[in-house]
């Protein structure tokens, strides 16, 4: 668990984008899961790389459960993982504030497979906070908007 | 005076070339610096947690207290101490020498977050800090008593030599030297008892010994007992989150033989600090019956000036010097170690053990990875520090005990939650824990006169709040406030915080869900 200065926003490149999206949509209606690899710049977190996590829950349509493995990305990094049904929120449940060991989670609400909501959340001292989701060109240096974010 | 002046003077030069030679064992790797490549195997180890427990307070000041206040004044200083190590022993060194864990910070870091890691290492380097100059106050006095130098002279000679073999070769120099630390402090401690017994006989004084259990009867605080006890227990508890003894447990082979290394330390310290407590009960009658008074000096000083002959007093005052430069390395090393990789945060997630390869670049070495560069470079302001605290802070006893008192009351829940409860153990929890025992520790140390029957002549506030007879007492009042503020926070936040073991070794679970429990 390795805390991170409090970034004011992650951009998700549209390369990094897609590769989540892939992974959730390949994984639909069991729940997908990974990290994504960042760098800090000008107070952002900027995704660079994906990496995928197998889903070893019982029950993977409500769960995701996996183990760390050493494509890890270090810190800083985002885990990210999917909501797939209709009835699941679109941001954090207990059992992820509970259970995700990581800093900054995000959620993808995908309840029919295609990505329709993005919500970055950081463990902060006494609760968890949100912070914008953003993507932009191959560059990520200039042209970011705010991700979908269903409340 | 000359024997003394040589023996001593041999005592530092062998010290000093042995920590400087075992500095090329280092490498170049913070590792090896930090926590001697985690490969002490049982002598070392034993010897090194022996040598750490055992300081200027274990010795002369056990004989001091001994002397006016009775056995247990003093004894409970290597009692509580020994007691520290067996309890280590038996539920922590195992599984924190599991952790691969590099300073007892880094246990706070994994399980709790930064800021739970910083806070506890701010605490735990002010305590050190204090307990290095404790130890330089010891020498220096000793080097003023029977050497000749002023006293600030005497206390940057040893922290010259504290500093020059600590920062050359880490925890290796640090364990060797303890080695012959260790063998001069048993042997100078044996010889002294058994010269006393065979010379002059052990005298007890009516209600001085050890079987004068009014000195630790809780109900009955007539003799000072709660001071006693809580001497005891702050110690024995308080100093399970030091950071130089869990160093040793970190660079132990494996968790057995941290186990056994702490159980033989435990033993060691109980061997060595015992038999000054027994000496000290004659020394008043010793030097009455050779008619020489103590006066302002410390009893043991005097014992040795007057009443033993000269290898003798070699051998008791290189074991004194021993117990202050062992405790001053560790402290030096410990603290900036946890200066620069807990508070800094210098450290290098990819690499195994969190160093990086020797660059050939290095400070005192063939090459020096971030972390071991910034540890050498903080060793820098602590022993600096420390030499401050002993020069110019004339209640450094008091602040020490305070120190480790605000230690026990803040670090210690925390800690065994994390290892035996996790599942309760939040960071918030752990904060507010944190936080809420430290601080009470200090709003009595304000509003009671006394700390540890030492007049508090830096911050005393007049109140009719807290009962001045609370001292001692309150030692065990600030970690139950602290227990308690845990608990109650754990409660309230175990909806919404991760609460994962940080003792295994198997790789990290990940779970998260869409949707709620059933």
């Amino acid at each position: 668990m390795y805390a991170v200065r409090r970034p004011s926003a992650l951009v998700v490149p549209q390369a990094v984008r897609a590769a989540i999206a892939d992974d959730v949509r390949t994984a639909h209606p069991h729940e997908a899961g990974g990290f994504l690899g960042c760098e800090r710049r000008d107070g952002r977190l900027y995704a660079t790389s994906h990496v995928a996590l197998d889903n070893e829950a019982e029950t993977p349509r409500r769960r995701f459960v996996s183990t760390a493995t050493d494509a890890v990305p270090p810190s800083p990094r985002v885990f990210y993982h999917s909501h797939t049904s209709a009835s699941t929120p679109s941001g954090l449940t207990g059992v992820d504030r509970r259970n995700i060991p990581d800093s900054l989670a995000l959620v993808v609400f995908a309840p029919h497979g295609d990505p329709y909501s993005y919500r970055l959340f950081r463990r902060a001292l006494f609760n968890w906070q949100e912070v914008p989701v953003e993507t932009a060109e191959e560059s990520a240096a200039v042209g970011r908007e705010r991700l979908p974010r269903l409340v | 005076m000359s024997v003394i002046l040589y023996g001593l003077v041999a005592m530092i030069l062998v010290t000093m070339g042995v920590g400087l030679y075992v500095a090329k064992k280092i490498e170049g790797d913070s590792v090896n610096y930090i926590v001697a490549g985690r490969g002490l195997v049982l002598p070392l180890a034993a010897a090194t947690l022996m040598a750490q427990s055992l300081d200027a307070n274990a010795t002369l000041g056990n004989t001091d207290l001994t002397a006016s206040f009775g056995f247990w004044a003093g004894a409970a200083l290597p009692i509580g101490l020994a007691g520290c190590l067996f309890l280590t022993g038996l539920f922590f060194a195992k599984p924190m020498n599991r952790m691969d864990l590099m300073t007892l910070p880094d246990f706070y870091r994994r399980k709790y977050g930064r800021v739970t890691e910083v806070i506890a290492s701010l605490i735990m380097v002010l305590s050190f800090s204090l307990l290095l100059g404790g130890n330089l106050v010891a020498g220096g006095f000793l080097f003023q008593t029977f050497m000749g130098t002023t006293f600030v002279q005497g206390v940057l000679i040893i922290s010259a030599v504290v500093f020059l073999y600590t920062i050359a070769g880490g925890l290796f120099a640090v364990a060797y030297t303890d080695v012959i630390q260790a063998v001069v402090a048993l042997a100078g401690s044996i010889a002294l008892i058994v010269y006393v017994a065979t010379t002059y006989g052990i005298t007890i004084p009516e209600g001085m010994g050890p079987t004068a259990i009014v000195q630790i009867n809780p109900f009955d605080n007539s003799a000072g007992s709660w001071i006693n006890l809580a001497t005891i227990f702050a110690l024995a508890l308080g100093d399970i989150v030091a950071i130089d003894f869990m160093e040793r447990v970190f660079a132990a082979e494996s968790p057995e033989t941290a186990q056994k290394a702490c159980f033989a330390g435990s033993a060691g310290t109980l061997v060595i600090g015992i038999p000054f407590s027994i000496v000290a009960l004659s020394a008043n009658s010793i030097l009455s019956s050779i008619g020489v008074e103590a006066g302002n000096q410390a009893v043991l000083y005097v014992l040795l000036q007057e009443a033993v002959p000269s290898w003798l007093a070699v051998l008791v005052l290189a074991g004194i010097v021993a117990a202050s430069l062992s405790t001053g390395d560790g402290a030096i090393l410990g603290t900036s170690a946890a200066l620069a990789r807990n508070v800094l945060g210098i450290r290098d997630e990819d690499s195994p053990g969190e160093g990086v390869e020797a660059d050939g670049s290095g400070f005192l070495s063939k090459g020096s990875d971030k972390l071991l560069a910034a540890t050498r470079v903080m060793a820098v302001p602590i022993t600096i520090l420390g030499a401050f605290f002993a020069i110019q802070v004339s209640a450094t006893g008091m602040l020490l005990v305070l120190a480790f008192d605000v230690a026990f009351a803040g670090l210690l829940v925390p800690l065994v939650f994390g290892i035996y409860k996790p599942d309760v153990a939040t960071a918030p929890a752990a904060l507010a824990g944190m936080l809420s025992g430290s601080l009470t520790r200090l709003f009595f140390f304000v509003t009671i006169p006394t700390t540890y029957a030492i007049p508090n002549n830096l911050l005393y506030v007049e109140n009719s709040l807290v009962p001045a007879g609370w001292d001692g007492l309150v030692t065990f009042i600030a970690p139950l406030v602290g227990l308690t503020v845990f608990l109650t926070v754990a409660f309230l936040t175990k909806d919404d915080y991760p609460t994962h073991s940080v003792t295994g070794r198997q790789q990290r679970a990940i779970v998260a869900g869409g949707e709620e429990d059933d």
